[in-house]
């Protein structure tokens, strides 16, 4: 590999994951369709270097939020056991699943997304005092569940009850069978999973959910790098550039007006969705293989 | 309704110095695999400007590779970490919750191996 193929994908991916943390995105989202429809490498491959990426945005993020108070690191230990069976199951499905399937499902991902994305987070969380009778309702694994965090705003302690574990786990199962297939944080079934089923916060469902991925992406990404599938040629300046632009995205996230930049990354996201489409029917818009 | 208050707080404790152990872990983890990756290239790249000795070109490949290596058993180590955290708070529930990540990790990493080596014949 040339020095001059290795800065570009350093760059490539530092702009992608800086735009992507601009939103609270993982890159990862971004980074396979780049490298393999910009770039020309393997599906493969794409997604080999994706999943270490993915792993070290969410290390590199991960301090900020614990420091802060934000993770709920026993709820994220309990959703992992999901998260890592999924990427087990990820693994084992990934060498019978033809390529064309994984672009058309690739294709999927992206248009839910998009439509994530169009659509705005709403809090449905409900912030209560727990107090003991409430509790003992619950088994011993939910009752050690619940949890409170600080919210700056409001300068008090907030706490949040934790909702429907067996469908938050399914759904944790899930993102974890897509993010080993694809390569990518799963932000798709993630959301939907912390918002709706378990009813978390906002704040403590970005962070919880950026705890997990690291381990749920390295439950796979270990398979594959023991297997000799991470070409590390592409995936470390993919990897050192995405945490570089994680970053710095973080930095912008808090000077560059949020909606203008949501409805440009829902067209990127549909073109995108387009593109990995006209692949898995076999047609190249990008003039690659 | 006062031992359960009592208990709250201990594992309020705990899991607040859990935090800042893994928030440490993690920055230090990512930190390392960054200089590794970034030695790595840069020893690459002066392979490629200047055609040094074979210890240069051998060596950027190698630091890129660690690298990648630290990144993947970051999350991995930090599972064991809060599994001995949880062990030493003798909260054995869930460092048995812990330790079923480590093996569905281990399972998959022999199941996933093994699998490949078959169908490779």
């Amino acid at each position: 590999m040339s020095m001059s193929m290795a800065l570009w994908l350093l760059l490539a991916s530092l702009a992608a994951s800086a735009l992507g943390g601009m939103l609270g995105m993982a890159s990862g989202i971004f980074i396979v369709p780049l490298l393999v429809l910009f770039g020309h490498f393997d599906l493969r491959t794409a997604i080999g270097a994706s999943i270490v990426s993915v792993i070290a945005c969410s290390c590199g993020g991960a301090a900020s939020y614990l420091r802060a108070r934000l993770t709920n690191v026993r709820l994220a230990i309990v959703l992992e056991v999901a998260t890592t069976a999924g990427a087990l199951s990820g693994v084992l499905l990934s060498g019978w699943i033809p390529e064309r399937m994984l672009f058309a499902i690739f294709a999927v991902v992206l248009a839910l997304s998009a439509y994530q994305m169009g659509s705005k987070r709403r809090d449905q969380s409900n912030s209560t005092d727990m107090p003991g009778h409430l509790r003992s309702q619950d088994g011993w694994l939910k009752s050690r569940l619940h949890s409170t965090y600080p919210d700056r705003q409001a300068g008090a302690e907030v706490s949040y009850r934790i909702h429907r574990l067996r469908l938050g786990m399914t759904l944790m199962y899930g993102a974890g069978l897509i993010s080993a297939l694809l390569g990518i944080g799963s932000g798709v079934l993630k959301i939907p999973a912390m918002d709706s089923a378990l009813r978390l916060p906002i704040k403590v469902s970005s962070a919880t959910s950026n705890f997990m991925i690291g381990v749920t992406a390295a439950a796979s990404a270990g398979v594959y790098f023991a297997r000799g599938e991470i070409v590390t040629a592409i995936a470390g300046p993919v990897a050192l550039g995405s945490v570089v632009g994680a970053v710095l995205g973080a930095k912008l996230l808090m000077k560059v007006p949020g909606e203008s930049i949501r409805v440009l990354f829902v067209i990127v996201l549909l073109l995108l969705a387009i593109q990995m489409g006209c692949s898995a029917a076999g047609v190249s818009l990008t003039g690659g293989a | 309704m006062v031992a359960p208050l009592e208990s709250d707080a201990v594992a309020a404790v705990c899991v607040e110095r859990m935090d800042a152990v893994l928030a440490q872990l993690l920055a230090a983890g990512t930190w390392l695999s960054c200089a590794l990756i970034a030695a790595g290239l840069a020893s690459t790249a002066i392979a490629d400007v200047i055609r040094p000795s074979a210890v240069v070109t051998v060596a950027g490949p190698l630091l890129v590779r660690s690298g990648i290596a630290v990144v993947i058993a970051l999350p991995v180590v930090r599972v064991a970490a809060m599994a001995l955290m949880f062990a030493r708070s003798r909260d054995f529930r869930f460092f048995a919750v812990a330790l079923s990540v480590l093996a569905i990790i281990a399972a998959g990493l022999a199941i996933g191996i093994g699998w490949h080596a078959h169908l490779q014949g």
